[in-house]
C-alpha cells in the first residue's frame, strides 16, 4: 500500500509541476509544432518551372521554332527568352534573372549526321544539391523532351510517306485479281500482262515506304509481338507474285491467295498511318498506383512523424530532465534517508509522465487530423497502440538519459542529440530505404522510428501497425526501463 | 534505554580530495540535541551522511536507532526526519503540496496525511502561507517548510543539516525554539551549524575540525575545557602589586593569572561562584578595595576559537 501511494505521489507531483510550468510545455510542444506547421506551409513541394533563357544561334532553325520549342517544353522549362549572346545569357543568370540559361548546340545537324549527339548546355546558378538535382531533371527532361518532337516529326514525315503509296497498292491487287480471273479462263497471255503490272505498282509501293514503316515493325517487337517491316512484306509479296507460273495449275489458286494477303496489307498501312506520331515516338508512358492506402500529399506525409518526434521528445526531455533536477536540487538524499526505492520512483515518474504525454499525443493527433485534415483510415485503437508504445520507449530513454547526465545542462545537451538524431534517422527527414544497411537498423534507436512507420501504417494505410514495429517498440521499452532501472539504483537515486 | 546514535571511530575519507572525517565517535541519548559545530569543509554533512546511511564508513561501525543505517528497513527509515543543506523543495508547488508530498512518502494516507499537514504547518508557522508557491516565500519561510517536510511524518530522530543556514538572527532564534520544542517532545536531534552561538541550544556539541572532532560535551563543558575552568574579572579600586594579585589568586587556588590592564585582572578558577566571596575577603585582608567581581562568561565563539587554535597548536606540536 505504501508503494502505491509513494507511486501517485510522484505521479501526481510531475504532473502539478509541468502543469504550473506552461512556457515549458509551450516551449516543447507547441514550439516545435508551430515551426513544422510554419514549414510545411511555407514549403512547395511543386515548384514552379524553372525560367530558362535560351540561347540559340542568329537565324538558324531553333530561333525560328523557338516558340514552337517554348511550347513542348512549358511543363519542363518555361522560356524566358531567346538570345544569340551567350554572355548577355551568362550576366542575367549570374544577376538571378533566369534560372537557367539553356545553349542550344550550334551546327547540331551536322554533328548528327556525323553519328554524335549534339549537347544542350544547361548552365545554372544554385549551390543546394536539391535544387541542382531538380535542374538535372527538368534539363533532362526537356531535352527528352525536345527529342520526342524531333522523332515526332520523322513519324509523321514516315506516315506521309506511307500514304503517298496512293493508288499502286490497291492497284496491284487489282491486277493480281485480274491475273487470277485469266488464269482461271486460262487466258495465259492476259494473266502474264497483269502478273508483270502487279509486279511493278508492288516495286513501286515498296520503293514508296522505305524506312518509314520500320516504326511499327519497332513498336510490334517492343510489345513482343512477330513483325516483318511493312517494306519488308511488301517485297516479300511482290516476289511472290512474280514467282507465279500461269503455265502451273495452281497458279489461279496462288493468286487469289496473294490478292487476299494485299488486301491484308492494305488494312495494315492504313492502320499504321492512323496511329498518332505522339504514339508512335513514345508508345509508352508510365502511371502509378498504390496497392494500399491512398496517395498522401506530400505535406500531410510528414504528419505521423511530427507527432511521433514530438511526444518523444517531449515525455524524453521531461522524464529526463525531472530525474536530473531531483538529483541536483538534492531531492535523491531525502528519497533515499526515507523509505523510497528506485521503483517506486521510476514507476510515479513513468505514470505522470505517460499521463502527459496521452495529453499531448492527443492534442498533437486531433491537431493533425481535424484542423490540418490529415487523413486517417485506420483504428484509432491501433493508433493509440503505436503512440504508447513509443511513450514506454521513450519514456525509458529519457530515463537513462538522466542516469548518464550530471547536470540539467548535460540532460538538455543529451535531449537535443537525440532529437537531432531522431530528425535524421527516423524517416521525418530522409525516408529510411535512402539508408545504408547497418545504419539503417540504427536509426531504430531512436523509438520514433518505429513509431513513425506504425503510425503511417495506421493513419494512411489504414491497417495495423507491423509485428516488427509493435516488438521493436515493446522490446525497447521494457529494455530501457529495465537499463534506467539498474543504471538509476547504481546512481542512488533513491 | 540504548542511545539514539553510537558510533565507534568512524572514518571516511573520499578519494577524490582526500579530506572527510577520521576516528569519530558520538554516543548520544534520546531525546536530546546534538550540535555538529564546525567551519565549513569541517565534516559535519559528511558525519550527517555516515549517520543516515547517504555514505558507508571506510571504518568504524554505527547504529542508529540499534540498527547500521546502510541496511534501514522502510520501518526504521520512517522513523527518521532528514533535512539537507539544499532545500529539496519543488518551486512550483505550494508550501502545503511539498508537505503533501513528503508525507506520501511515508506512506501516509488522505486525511491522516492532511491532519499532518495542518500539525506541522501550524508548527512552524506557516498556515498561512501554505498556499504559497514555495518559488514565491523567502528564504528564511522556505528553511521552515524544509523543517516541516522533514517532521511531517513524526519522526522520532531528525537529522537538520545547517537548518539555519543564509538566516538572519532573529529568524535562526525562532528556529531553534522550534527545534527546542521537538526536544521537549522526546524527539533526538542531530544538528549541523556554522553557526558557532548556536552551541547553547544543544545538549551535546562536537567540535569539528579538518575530519575530527576535537571537543565533544556539554556547552558549559567545552566553556570549561577551552579556558581551564571558570572565568572571573576582578577590577581594583587602586593599583594593585603583583605579589597581591598572586596572594589572592593563590587564596583561590586559581589556575591561570591574567593581567587585563593597571588595575584589572582575570582569574581562571574551577568554581566561579565560591570564588568570589574568597576574592573579596582576601583584597580586603591585603588592604586593597574592590571596584567590580563578576563571572565572565565567554561567548562560544571565543570558546571554539580557542579550541581549535589549541587543538592546532598540540598537533604541531606532536609533528
Amino acid at each position: 500500500m505504501r508503494s502505491l501511494i509513494t507511486i501517485l505521489a510522484f505521479a501526481g507531483k510531475e504532473i502539478r509541476q509541468v502543469l504550473r510550468q506552461p512556457r515549458l510545455m509551450t516551449a516543447l510542444v507547441v514550439g516545435p509544432f508551430l515551426i513544422l506547421g510554419l514549414f510545411a506551409a511555407g514549403f512547395e513541394p511543386d515548384p514552379p518551372p524553372p525560367q530558362a533563357l535560351l540561347v540559340v544561334p542568329e537565324g538558324s532553325e531553333i530561333q525560328a521554332r523557338a516558340g514552337e520549342i517554348q511550347e513542348a517544353l512549358s511543363d519542363e522549362i518555361e522560356i524566358a527568352g531567346t538570345t544569340a549572346d551567350e554572355d548577355e545569357a551568362r550576366r542575367r543568370l549570374l544577376d538571378g534573372d533566369v534560372d537557367l540559361v539553356v545553349v542550344a548546340p550550334r551546327e547540331a545537324a551536322e554533328t548528327i549526321r556525323a553519328s554524335e549527339q549534339a549537347t544542350v548546355m544547361v548552365l545554372h546558378n544554385r549551390l543546394d544539391p536539391f535544387d541542382r538535382a531538380f535542374i538535372t531533371v527538368s534539363a533532362g527532361s526537356a531535352v527528352d523532351e525536345l527529342n520526342r518532337v524531333v522523332l515526332s516529326e520523322v513519324a509523321e514525315t514516315a506516315q506521309a510517306e506511307a500514304g503517298d503509296y496512293g493508288e499502286a497498292l490497291p492497284s496491284a491487287r487489282r491486277s493480281v485479281g485480274l491475273m487470277a480471273d485469266a488464269l482461271r479462263r486460262g487466258d495465259e497471255t492476259e494473266a502474264r500482262q497483269a502478273q508483270s503490272e502487279a509486279a511493278d505498282s508492288l516495286a513501286t509501293v515498296e520503293d514508296q515506304l522505305g524506312l518509314s514503316s520500320d516504326f511499327l515493325q519497332g513498336v510490334d517487337r517492343a510489345l513482343g509481338a512477330e513483325s516483318d517491316s511493312l517494306g519488308g512484306e511488301v517485297s516479300t509479296r511482290r516476289s511472290e507474285v512474280e514467282a507465279i507460273d500461269a503455265a502451273d495449275p495452281a497458279a489461279a489458286e496462288q493468286a487469289e491467295a496473294l490478292e487476299q494477303d494485299l488486301a491484308e496489307l492494305e488494312n495494315g498501312l492504313a492502320e499504321f498511318r492512323s496511329i498518332s506520331p505522339d504514339v508512335l515516338v513514345q508508345p509508352f508512358i508510365a502511371d502509378t498506383e498504390l496497392v494500399q492506402g491512398t496517395d498522401i500529399p506530400l505535406t500531410t506525409y510528414y504528419s505521423p512523424a511530427v507527432v511521433v518526434v514530438l511526444l518523444q521528445h517531449v515525455v524524453l526531455t521531461f522524464a529526463a530532465l525531472s530525474v536530473v533536477s531531483e538529483r541536483s536540487t538534492g531531492s535523491t538524499e531525502l528519497f533515499r534517508v526515507g523509505p523510497v526505492r528506485v521503483g517506486e520512483f521510476l514507476a510515479g515518474k513513468f505514470l505522470g509522465y505517460a499521463l502527459l504525454g496521452i495529453i499531448v499525443a492527443g492534442l498533437l493527433m486531433a491537431l493533425v487530423v481535424f484542423v490540418f485534415g490529415t487523413p486517417m483510415f485506420g483504428s484509432w485503437v491501433w493508433a493509440s497502440v503505436i503512440l504508447g508504445l513509443t511513450m514506454a520507449a521513450s519514456l525509458g530513454l529519457g530515463f537513462i538519459i538522466a542516469a548518464a547526465a550530471n547536470t540539467d545542462a548535460q540532460a538538455v545537451q543529451f535531449s537535443m542529440l537525440a532529437l537531432l538524431f531522431t530528425i535524421f534517422f527516423s524517416g521525418l527527414v530522409v525516408s529510411l530505404s535512402r539508408l545504408v544497411d547497418g545504419v539503417r537498423q540504427v536509426a531504430y534507436l531512436a523509438p520514433a522510428t518505429a513509431g513513425t512507420e506504425g503510425l503511417q501504417d495506421v493513419m494512411f494505410r489504414g491497417a495495423a501497425p507491423s509485428g516488427v514495429d509493435l516488438a521493436i517498440l515493446l522490446i525497447y521499452s521494457i529494455v530501457s526501463l529495465v537499463l534506467a532501472y539498474v543504471w538509476l539504483q547504481r546512481r542512488q537515486v533513491a | 534505554m540504548d542511545n539514539a546514535i553510537d558510533a565507534v571511530d568512524i572514518t571516511k575519507i573520499y578519494e577524490s580530495s582526500g579530506e572527510g572525517v577520521k576516528g569519530v565517535n558520538l554516543a548520544i541519548p534520546r531525546g536530546t540535541v546534538l550540535g555538529l559545530i564546525g567551519p565549513s569543509g569541517s565534516g559535519k554533512t559528511t558525519t550527517v551522511r555516515l549517520l543516515t546511511g547517504l555514505l558507508s564508513p571506510d571504518s568504524g561501525t554505527v547504529r542508529v536507532l540499534g540498527s547500521d543505517p546502510t541496511k534501514f528497513d522502510s520501518a526504521t527509515r520512517s522513523r527518521i526526519g532528514y533535512l539537507p543543506q539544499s532545500s529539496a523543495l519543488y518551486p512550483a508547488l505550494s508550501v502545503r503540496e511539498n508537505l503533501d508530498f513528503a508525507a506520501a512518502l511515508h506512506g501516509l494516507r488522505g486525511g491522516t496525511r492532511a491532519a499532518a499537514a495542518d500539525r506541522v504547518l501550524e508548527f512552524v508557522e506557516l498556515a498561512d502561507a501554505q498556499h504559497q508557491r514555495v518559488d514565491e516565500v523567502s528564504g528564511g519561510m522556505r528553511r521552515r517548510v524544509g523543517l516541516a517536510t522533514a517532521l511531517v511524518h513524526q519522526p522520532e530522530l531528525l537529522f537538520l543539516d545547517e537548518p539555519t543556514g543564509g538566516l538572519d538572527p532573529i529568524l535562526r532564534r525562532t528556529v531553534w525554539e522550534h527545534l527546542t520544542e521537538l526536544r521537549s517532545e522526546g524527539r533526538t536531534l542531530i544538528v549541523t551549524t556554522q553557526y558557532v552561538g548556536e552551541a547553547a541550544y544543544c545538549d551535546y556539541i562536537a567540535l569539528l575540525s579538518d575530519g575530527e572532532i576535537i571537543e565533544f560535551g556539554g556547552p558549559e563543558d567545552l566553556r570549561r575545557r577551552a579556558y581551564g575552568g571558570e572565568l572571573v574579572d576582578v577590577v581594583f579600586a587602586t593599583r594593585a602589586s603583583w605579589p597581591i594579585i598572586e596572594q589572592i589568586g593563590h587564596r583561590i587556588e586559581a589556575a591561570d593569572i591574567e593581567a587585563h590592564g593597571p588595575r584589572a585582572v582575570r582569574y581562571t578558577v574551577a568554581d566561579a561562584g565560591s570564588s568570589i566571596p574568597v576574592i573579596a575577603s582576601a583584597a580586603e585582608e591585603a588592604g586593597i578595595e574592590l571596584a567590580e567581581t563578576e563571572r565572565v562568561v565567554p561567548e562560544f565563539d571565543d570558546v571554539f576559537v580557542r579550541i581549535v587554535d589549541a587543538h592546532r597548536a598540540n598537533a604541531g606540536a606532536r609533528q
